[in-house]
């Protein structure tokens, strides 16, 4: 049977993200958060195997708590989860940890289709999928906004910033999908509470062969700081009794401002 | 001192950005600037001359495998020129074909990679990269480990060149791989160009425009205060009305005034009109995130205000 492996991170909340007072980024108290594209990769690759009858699993790499996005995954209804975890994969770089997810598909039997989100909103790089087709050998195709599976083949719909492409490319493949591909569904609490009993295998750098002289090759990301630019905005609010007095009220304000030409 | 700076697009104009931000890098390298034009046939390969206006070389190869959009194919081919070259640089610019090319490059040559770079610097002998991060909320500053590296350069992040290098045209043939995938079909967006880019106002309308007619309201809007209309995302790509978005992702703005009508403020979406002079909120929804990036905002119904401003400008016009 057929297999898709579904790559999701466990994230910061962007939306909460804030800077300390020298305007550097805080992300200690920040609730985290499956990257919201990785749940449009979990949903189209469900939706796959409830349509053809493909065995799904997830993997992420990441600390212990990273197994709530994998909960999440099989709460949405994949089938078997991975995680990564390991002191040795502390700090890698997209290169490493792509070695490392390949690692772990490797180890699970291999995938004939891997769905990945685009991008994961913190890091927001979009290597991790063409990196991992790389590792693996495999045609990658990103961005894309429709998958269908005919005769051995994925169709699909890739959307670029000038036009939309329909693509035929040969299993096994790597595809990133934006967030218009589908709405995830949100899990019922029934399932919710079958995923939390579920068995997560959970991978280390001895069960994925990989020497901690490999990873320590892997980590050169030269990352100095992360500064959250100031949005100064006045935030006044235009009130009036009626939507005339609004609109005159707010008009002035522009006036003033001289934004009016 | 380094090897070349390499810059590569799929998009002409694109290269030519490359080209501009590369010039100050190669100088600051003191190595050459090359460009490479991969062309699936004569068309696509025609302006390599004025190219080459403004770097030392550029390299030409003409390829019908180029014609299909496989990113294991360009990569591939890069990596060969980039290995003959010596180059130590390679800029790519971060178009999503051209991310998902760099990735792949970089991963092939096992070599650090960068992708949607605002800034590129080379200060005390460090190659120094700024990188939006957090959805556009938060900037990192990197520093490239090694060389040679992988730069993929967001859009306008370079101006175009301005310093002539007069350089050649010099035809290479690359073995390259067979691609693996298909292309059906095509379908262009019928973009409007820097339109929204240049505008001094535009009128945004968002997911609270309930349908699509309702954007003539706007457009109504749009030409009494002289400028252009625009949307958010899922306007563009979830409904399809227009082709294309305003955001972080679509198309970055700095008009005087812009007027988000409807438009929640995703933070993609603020991350690009960021840089707007007086950002104006309408939304009926009093907890919108777009009301704390506004300048001034109003809360209510934007079918009652819309039409509420047109009159008043009408009548300020002594149209009505």
């Amino acid at each position: 049977m057929p297999s898709i492996a579904v790559c999701v991170k466990y994230i910061p909340d962007v939306e909460q993200v804030k800077a300390d007072r020298e305007g550097k980024l805080i992300t200690e108290g920040v609730s985290m958060r499956t990257n919201d594209l990785d749940k449009n990769a979990i949903e189209e690759a469900v939706k796959i195997k409830e349509k053809l009858g493909w065995k799904t699993f997830a993997i992420t790499i990441g600390p212990e708590g990273a197994k709530m996005a994998l909960r999440e995954a099989l709460a949405m209804g994949i089938d078997e989860a991975y995680l990564a975890c390991d002191e040795a994969f502390k700090d890698l770089d997209t290169l490493g940890t792509t070695t490392v997810l390949a690692k772990v598909i490797e180890k699970a039997g291999g995938a004939d289709l891997v769905i990945c989100g685009e991008v994961s909103l913190d890091s927001f790089s979009g290597q991790v999928g063409p990196k991992l087709a790389e590792l693996l050998g495999v045609p990658c195709v990103s961005c894309v906004r429709k998958i269908e599976v005919r005769d051995g083949e994925l169709l699909v719909e890739r959307a670029l910033e000038d036009r939309y492409e329909e693509l035929a490319v040969p299993l096994p493949v790597v595809v990133t999908v934006t967030r218009e591909i589908n709405t995830p569904r949100i899990p019922s609490l029934m399932a919710i509470m079958k995923a939390a009993k579920k068995e997560i295998k959970v991978l280390g750098a001895q069960d994925l062969g990989l020497s901690a002289e490999k990873l320590s090759a892997l980590r050169a990301h030269g990352l100095l700081e992360v500064i959250v630019p100031p949005m100064e905005r006045k935030k006044v609010r235009i009130a009036g009794e009626t939507p005339e007095e609004i609109a005159e009220n707010l008009l002035k304000a522009l006036e003033e401002e001289g934004v009016l030409s | 001192m380094a090897g070349p700076v390499l810059a590569w697009s799929e998009k002409k104009d694109l290269l030519l950005e490359l080209l501009g931000g590369g010039s100050s890098l190669a100088e600051a390298f003191g190595s050459s600037l090359k460009a490479l034009v991969l062309a699936g046939g004569p068309e696509a390969a025609s302006g390599a001359e004025e190219l080459a206006k403004w770097a030392d070389e550029v390299l030409l190869a003409t390829d019908g495998k180029f014609s299909v959009p496989d990113s294991s194919v360009f990569a591939s081919a890069i990596q060969d020129v980039a290995r003959s070259e010596g180059a130590d640089l390679i800029l790519i610019a971060s178009t999503r074909f051209g991310r998902e090319v760099a990735a792949r490059l970089s991963a092939k040559m096992k070599v650090p990679c960068m992708t949607g770079c605002t800034s590129i610097k080379v200060e005390g002998g460090r190659l120094l990269v700024e990188r939006t991060v957090y959805a556009g909320r938060a900037i990192a500053r990197q520093e490239c480990p090694s060389l040679p590296c992988v730069l993929a350069v967001a859009p306008r992040a370079f101006e175009r060149p301005a310093t002539k290098r007069n350089g050649k045209v010099r035809t290479v043939s690359l073995e390259v791989p067979e691609p693996k995938l298909k292309l059906l079909s095509v379908k262009e967006k019928e973009l409007k160009g820097p339109r929204l880019e240049e505008a001094e106002v535009i009128v945004a309308g968002g997911r609270g425009v309930e349908r699509r007619e309702d954007f003539a309201m706007l457009e109504e809007l749009a030409k009494l205060l002289g400028g252009a209309v625009g949307c958010s995302r899922p306007i563009a790509e979830d409904r399809g009305w227009f082709p294309e978005w305003i955001g972080l992702s679509g198309r970055k703005v700095k008009p005087k005034l812009y007027v988000a009508v409807g438009i929640s403020g995703a933070i993609q979406h603020v991350a690009g009109i960021r840089d707007s002079k007086v950002i104006v909120a309408i939304n009926k929804d009093e907890e919108a995130p777009i009301l704390s990036v506004s300048d001034y905002y109003v809360v209510g119904d934007l079918y009652q205000i819309i039409p509420a401003l047109i009159e008043v400008l009408k009548r300020r016009k002594g149209q009505a």
